[in-house]
């Protein structure tokens, strides 16, 4: 139907001449629904349709179809714009007639010579050709999605069935060998990434060199850093131990492009720390190509019918070359909920789909309707929007904070949740869809840092420093096997007369290339990873057997140990204590545990109860940073403690700011009243030390006395230490 | 009597036209034909107190050939959009395709249609993960062209959400 016929001179007998020996029913539009002839009709369409008078047909009166189709015909017909020349409306394809008679047939409304026309053009001749390639097509995409779907559950299951194994401790050469001959690659690393199993699929398919062990490491990393092109929260997923599947583009080591379906289930042992990653792997390349073409129709996420990943990472790739052709900025805002993980494990997975769909529904109202709004998976979304004035985009960040305050009604019971948001500009923080997702993600990982529940921007130092932060973490892990850590002893003063030698147990981390690293940059880092626990065990037994050293020589030496708050919480603390104390032989009132008042935020009837327990069996209890928390009086008499450490923040202001003077003093009588001792900390002067005397405080530790030293250079001084209360 | 169109939405091989035949002739093949371009049948429903009739648009399924013409929508006074039971992608494209649908229809009534209930040990949708389709007000049914299981009822339940529609727009 292509073709120009655009001269007025064209007559009904030049029409009838052409359509001969073409199977076209050709009118001319005489009104709004009566249609007339040219030239002779085809046979089939006089078994559907009939003239209703003068050869006229009613067109849309004899075919739904053509009924619909008519009302944009008559819009194209009257609409000047477009009447080019060879132009015309299709109408696509439909069946006319009953099952058995059925024709497909395609209806085009077109202009020649200033007329209306409509051609009805019977598809029949080749359409079953074009059905068949259709249903072909179709088949063979069944066919991959249900082999995609299939392998999916698979990679689940074997990858779940592995952890069990390695759960259970099975040497990982019995799992080699058993997974030697599977169909998906296997590869297991340890926590560095280390290969420890790698299958002959993994070496076939991915063409990894077993025995290079250089290349060993890499081959985690380099699936990493390949999917982060698409998931650029990857490594931090993977990092903090929890389970990641997905999709991506690889790039093997012979440069060929291959599509990778890949799962990584970090496997944790019993005190929460990855032992191991395990990864189980598939060349998906021809099914992702199978199913290219149907990307589109995938773009909504079933949960909040927000745009899904796929369609955002597409949205945001092309917004990003608009706005570069035409000199636009754009704001990209990376949307995480605060403890949505809580409400998802303890309501359940209805309660927290709803909560998503709840504040997908208010994030989506935060912006224009032509801005971006995407739901990445999980608890992210992400949203981008176009930058017309610099302050509208501090005045979204707001908007999208604010949204979350509204408390969301869930079975009667209001719950309130907030977000930390990464914001990244295009094209300052990036000029392309990757960089910029990666900073917007950083950005939000800053926010949570700095205690959630706000906007940060990104800055390039936040970048450096989240790099440092996983090379840490990675140095961390391994310092304990490499002797790095260091067990430094502070002396606490008896401010009365005292028989034995009181020390709290500091600890250090002597990096290799940064040297001493504070204990307030790696311990929040421990506590994140799950490495406390064992960085703790190794404190408690460490400091244990320093004091027993010293029974032998007729020293009484009482040490007190950090505990965490995640370590106050586990179950079996009282254990480790216990196995603590054996191991040493240390007597159990020469060991002081010092919890922060933190312990007790969340789950304060058990540690009260672990507490009761550690006194019971004659360990001594402090209450340590005093003052700093919440410090509710209300709890402090019901809390099993014997020894309340005033927070150096009031010792430092002492003796002269009047406040830190008055609740000096009240908390030592407090602590006196409730049968404690109090122990200052931070005492640097003598006007302090005169100070907290005339109150009656216990004890005292500072840099007037002593800074912390290490474990030999104490027993030399042990006797000064004992008599310095009452020396000065 | 009262004549309404009403159209199948639906990713393709979910079955639209098996339900279609099914209410239309009461028949069922087990083969997949895939549909190209519409097919329009035309069948009454009796309700209560009037009878109806159904000009049934069943739309070929979306995919890189074909995409939904919204055109096609134009007069529709209700819908089916149809996901088929084992596969969870038809769901996914269904939600997207709904949005499209909306745009163009607003608020008439619609019916979620599980098909393919028969094949349960196949079945990869859960009645879970169709929970937060509930929650947002959509009714829901699960159906199976092959028994006929529903199949007949839907109609009758779409029919009666027409009349209900209309009612509540006229007062």
């Amino acid at each position: 139907m292509s073709g120009s016929i655009a001269e007025d001179s064209l007559s009904d007998g030049f029409f009838s001449d052409v359509l001969e020996g073409l199977d076209i029913a050709l009118f001319e539009r005489i009104c709004s629904s009566r249609f007339r002839p040219i030239g002779r009709l085809p046979l089939w369409f006089k078994s559907f349709y009939s003239p209703v008078e003068h050869q006229q047909y009613d067109l849309a009166m004899q075919s739904a179809f053509l009924e619909n189709f008519l009302i944009d015909a008559e819009a194209y017909w009257e609409s000047p714009s477009d009447k080019r020349s060879g132009s015309r409306l299709a109408s696509g394809v439909w069946s006319e007639g009953g099952e058995t008679v059925a024709r497909p047939l395609e209806a085009f409304a077109l202009v020649a010579a200033r007329r209306s026309l409509l051609a009805i053009v019977d598809l029949s001749s080749n359409f079953e050709d074009q059905r068949q390639v259709y249903q072909r097509a179709r088949e063979l995409a069944l066919g991959q999605e249900k082999l995609a779907l299939e392998l999916s559950q698979k990679q689940r299951e074997l990858q779940a069935a592995l952890e069990q194994r390695v759960l259970n401790q099975e040497s990982l050469e019995v799992i080699a060998n058993t997974v030697a001959g599977n169909a998906s690659a296997v590869l297991i690393c340890d926590a560095m990434g280390r290969m420890q199993v790698a299958n002959k699929a993994l070496v076939d398919i991915f063409h990894i060199e077993s025995g290079a062990s250089g290349q060993r490491r890499s081959v985690l990393e380099r699936w990493l850093q390949e999917a982060e092109g698409a998931y650029p929260e990857i490594k931090r997923v993977v990092t903090s131990g929890s389970y990641w599947e997905g999709e991506f583009e690889s790039q093997g080591i012979t440069g060929e492009k291959k599509w990778i379906r890949l799962n990584i289930g970090p496997v944790l042992d019993s005190e929460g720390t990855v032992s191991h990653y395990i990864c189980i792997a598939n060349d998906v390349t021809d099914v992702h190509y199978g199913n290219h073409g149907q990307e589109r129709f995938e773009d909504v996420d079933p949960v909040t019918q927000l745009p899904n990943r796929h369609s955002f990472w597409r949205k945001i790739t092309q917004l990003i070359e608009q706005a570069t052709t035409q000199h636009q900025q754009l704001a990209l805002y990376y949307v995480d909920l605060d403890h949505f993980k809580r409400v998802n494990d303890s309501l359940g997975h209805h309660a927290g789909d709803f909560l998503l769909n709840t504040f997908a529904a208010r994030i989506a109202h935060c912006v224009k309707r032509t801005d971006i709004v995407a739901h990445l998976g999980g608890d992210e979304f992400a949203v981008v929007a176009q930058v017309k004035q610099l302050g509208n985009i501090e005045t979204i960040a707001q908007r999208l904070l604010d949204s979350f305050i509204p408390p969301v009604t869930i079975d009667s019971t209001d719950f309130r949740l907030s977000a930390s948001i990464g914001v990244a500009l295009f094209p300052a923080d990036g000029l392309d869809a990757t960089t910029l997702m990666k900073h917007a993600d950083l950005a939000m990982f800053h926010a949570k840092e700095l205690g959630r529940n706000q906007c940060q921007f990104f800055k390039p130092a936040i970048g450096a420093r989240f790099l440092n932060r996983l090379n840490l973490e990675n140095d961390l892990e391994a310092a304990i096997q490499r002797g790095q850590f260091e067990l430094y002893y502070q002396p606490q003063i008896c401010l009365a007369e005292e028989t034995f030698v009181r020390l709290e147990a500091l600890i250090r981390w002597r990096h290799p290339e940064q040297g001493f690293i504070s204990p307030a940059i790696f311990i929040p880092l421990a506590e994140e990873s799950e490495l406390i626990h064992k960085i703790g065990l190794w404190v408690l037994n460490t400091a244990c057997a320093y004091a027993q050293q010293f029974a032998g020589q007729g020293i009484k030496v009482v040490v007190a140990v950090n505990v965490s708050a995640c370590q106050a919480r586990r179950k079996d603390f009282i254990d480790i204590v216990e196995q603590a104390l054996q191991d040493s032989g240390l007597p159990p009132e020469q060991l002081e545990i010092e919890i922060t008042e933190t312990s007790f935020l969340e789950q304060m009837d058990e540690v009260v109860t672990m507490l009761s327990k550690l006194r019971r069996m004659g360990i001594n209890v402090s209450l340590d940073d005093f003052g700093s928390g919440f410090s509710s009086l209300t709890y402090l008499k019901s809390l099993p403690v014997d020894n309340l450490k005033l927070d150096q923040t009031f010792v430092r202001e002492l003796p002269d700011h009047e406040e830190s003077r008055a609740i000096t003093a009240s908390v030592i009588r407090l602590a006196h009243d409730l049968k404690m001792n109090v122990i200052a900390e931070g005492v640097e002067t003598v006007e302090q030390l005169d100070y907290l005397r005339q109150q009656g405080c216990d004890y005292v530790q500072g840099y007037y006395f002593y800074r912390p030293l290490p474990g030999d250079e104490l027993p030399p001084i042990f006797d000064q230490i004992m008599e310095a209360g009452s020396i000065v | 009597m009262i004549s309404k169109k009403i159209c199948l939405i639906g990713s393709f091989a979910v079955g639209k036209t098996s339900l279609v035949r099914r209410f239309v002739t009461d028949g069922f093949d087990e083969k997949y034909q895939t549909t190209i371009g519409v097919k329009i049948d035309k069948k009454e429903v009796a309700l209560a107190d009037q009878t109806l009739q159904f000009v049934i648009w069943d739309l070929e399924g979306p995919d890189e050939f074909a995409e939904l013409r919204t055109t096609y929508l134009r007069g529709a006074s209700g819908y089916f959009l149809v996901i088929d039971a084992t596969r969870p992608k038809t769901l996914e494209i269904a939600l997207s395709l709904n949005q499209k649908v909306r745009e163009t229809l607003n608020s008439v009534p619609f019916l979620l249609l599980i098909n393919k209930t028969d094949l349960e040990a196949e079945r990869r949708i859960s009645r879970e993960e169709l929970q937060p389709c509930i929650e947002a007000g959509w009714s829901v049914m699960e159906t199976s062209a092959k028994t006929g299981r529903n199949v007949e009822h839907a109609f009758e339940v779409l029919a009666q959400m027409l009349v209900d529609h209309a009612e509540a727009r006229s007062l």
